[in-house]
């Protein structure tokens, strides 16, 4: 074999190989349209479940997940941006650091059903809130911490520098400077921070299967210790009964719902992204 | 009001990135309202130098500055000087014009706005003087609210210079404010120079030696981590006494 036919050897490998992974995510959208395609309308969509979800919509599912996902990225949200701006304001010392992306890093890989249990035992039962909602919300804030405080720094660190050591010579203060140049040419990276963090939120099952999520007779929440019912939760359950079509059919319905509104988070994602490099080069 | 508010002097300066020596017990006393080029070859600090007079070196993790610097009548090395007004009195333009994505009027008020959020009212009477200073009012005073980034490169410069005089300094420093521009806006920021060395002490890094020649009164060479050789513009220009400074001239030619 001459180095020529190695080379395209080897190129085509690596297509093949790139080809296989894409046909995975085509393999489960198609998998789950399809299937979910016979229970979708809007009735399904707007009313309630019925006979433990085998009949009846998701409407209080899509609005648990939704409440989950939009209460864990407020506490997540403040914490990710404060912690970025003094990991890349304020702290100095290049030991402390690296310590801190360790901690990160670990955080990030922490298995979400560990997470939720110690979770639970820290808001559930030793701040009294018990299997709630906000339990829920707050076990995922500290999920998703890692992704969105990732995506804000990455944000901050690629400001130009040109504009930091302007902010600097005209005699702002770090805070000056943090709220006149840091975060207003960040925004995006902001922006991608919170859709990241909100789309895995939304996926997520294990860390508030036992501690937020409960699968029947809820509706919306009327205090900060009562349960919601979410998608994530109710394909779970539903799953499980195998024997019977209708219920099948509404999992499959519930999980093409789930993943329309991930899909949806992750290219705003995605086309916020693209809008990073807004800046014109010189 | 004092004297000293327009001063320069190194005294026994030395200046290190971690163990690395950048210039060694260096002296010079900076003409008060007058222009000082900085020349000599590149990597041998003349950004840092000019970057110490207004501490934007603090950044840069292992810089350290021993002996005397003294801007403005204050020892800037010191403990218990106030960094944040050092820098409101000792304005800099970079080599790049730096432009906020923002309208030309939110760019000259960029730092005021912060720093004297007091004075609101009197904004547009002070960017309507800043701008003329820099030349610029005729030129945008019918478009303050349109991007900055729509300006071209040299009116970018003269932009970023007014948003420094703006806060009314009494030192400039310049560090090659022209070599990203072309010939004609160079030209302008020159004439802008030779207008402000009037209120304003200068102190301008060039490897432009035909500029340094026509805005500065004096020149220093600086060399291997010291100064070579400094005085009148023109004779160290046209005639200078150290084999290091005729050397770098002769590479122009």
């Amino acid at each position: 074999m001459t180095r020529i036919q190695k080379e395209k050897l080897f190129s085509k490998a690596l297509g093949f190989l790139t080809l296989f992974a894409c046909s995975i995510l085509a393999f489960i959208l198609f998998a789950v349209f399809s299937r979910g395609f016979s229970a979708f309308s809007w009735e399904f969509i707007s009313s309630e479940a019925t006979d433990f979800g085998a009949q009846g919509g998701i409407l209080y599912q899509i609005f648990g997940t939704l409440l989950l996902m939009f209460a864990s990225i407020t506490i997540c949200l403040p914490i990710a941006l404060g912690t970025a701006l003094y990991q890349s304001e304020y702290l100095k010392s290049s030991f402390f650091q690296k310590a801190f992306k360790i901690f990160m890093a670990s955080l990030n890989g922490m298995p979400t059903i560990v997470l939720g249990l110690a979770g639970y035992l820290f808001f559930g039962k030793f701040l009294g809130i018990g299997v709630s909602w906000l339990t829920g919300a707050l076990i995922l804030a500290a999920m998703i911490l890692p992704t969105a405080h990732a995506a804000i720094l990455e944000a901050i660190e690629t400001l130009p520098e040109h504009y930091q050591e302007t902010g600097i010579s005209l005699g702002l203060k770090p805070n000056q400077r943090i709220l006149a140049v840091v975060i207003p040419h960040s925004v995006y990276g902001i922006v991608t921070g919170a859709l990241l963090g909100l789309a895995r939120a939304g996926g997520e099952t294990a860390a508030i299967m036992f501690t937020a999520t409960a699968f029947s007779g809820v509706s919306i929440p009327q205090s900060i210790t009562e349960p919601v019912a979410t998608l994530q939760t109710h394909i779970l359950i539903l799953a499980q009964e195998a024997t019977n079509p209708t219920a099948l059919a509404n999992a499959w319905g519930a999980a093409s719902v789930l993943l329309g509104i991930v899909f949806f988070l992750i290219l705003g994602a995605k086309s916020v992204r693209s809008r990073l490099s807004w800046e014109p080069e010189q | 009001m004092n004297e000293n508010q327009f001063d320069i002097r190194i005294e026994n300066t030395s200046l290190y990135y971690g163990s690395a020596s950048v210039f060694k017990q260096i002296t010079h006393y900076f003409a008060s309202k007058a222009v000082t080029s900085v020349i000599g070859p590149s990597g041998t600090g003349k950004s840092t130098l000019l970057r110490t007079f207004n501490r934007m070196n603090d950044r840069i993790e292992g810089f350290r500055a021993t002996g005397d610097v003294w801007v403005g009548g204050q020892n800037i090395y010191e403990e218990d000087i106030d960094v944040y007004a050092l820098r409101q009195s000792v304005g800099i333009v970079f080599q790049k014009p730096c432009v906020f994505p923002k309208s030309i009027y939110e760019n000259v008020i960029f730092g005021i706005k912060r720093l004297q959020p007091e004075r609101k009212k009197e904004f547009a009477d002070l960017t309507e003087q800043a701008l003329r200073k820099v030349s610029l009012w005729t030129e945008v005073k019918d478009r303050l609210n349109e991007p900055g980034l729509s300006l071209s490169q040299g009116q970018q410069q003269r932009l970023a210079l007014a948003r420094t005089l703006i806060s009314k300094p009494d030192i400039l420093l310049m560090d090659e404010p022209t070599s990203s521009l072309d010939p004609r806006s160079a030209r302008a920021i020159e004439d802008l120079i030779l207008s402000l060395k009037e209120n304003h002490t200068i102190v301008l890094v060039t490897h432009n030696i035909g500029q340094a020649k026509r805005v500065s009164d004096e020149t220093i060479f600086v060399c291997n981590g010291e100064i070579c050789e400094s005085g009148p513009a023109e004779k160290l220009l046209e005639n200078p006494c150290c084999q290091e400074t005729r050397d770098y001239l002769n590479q122009g030619r």
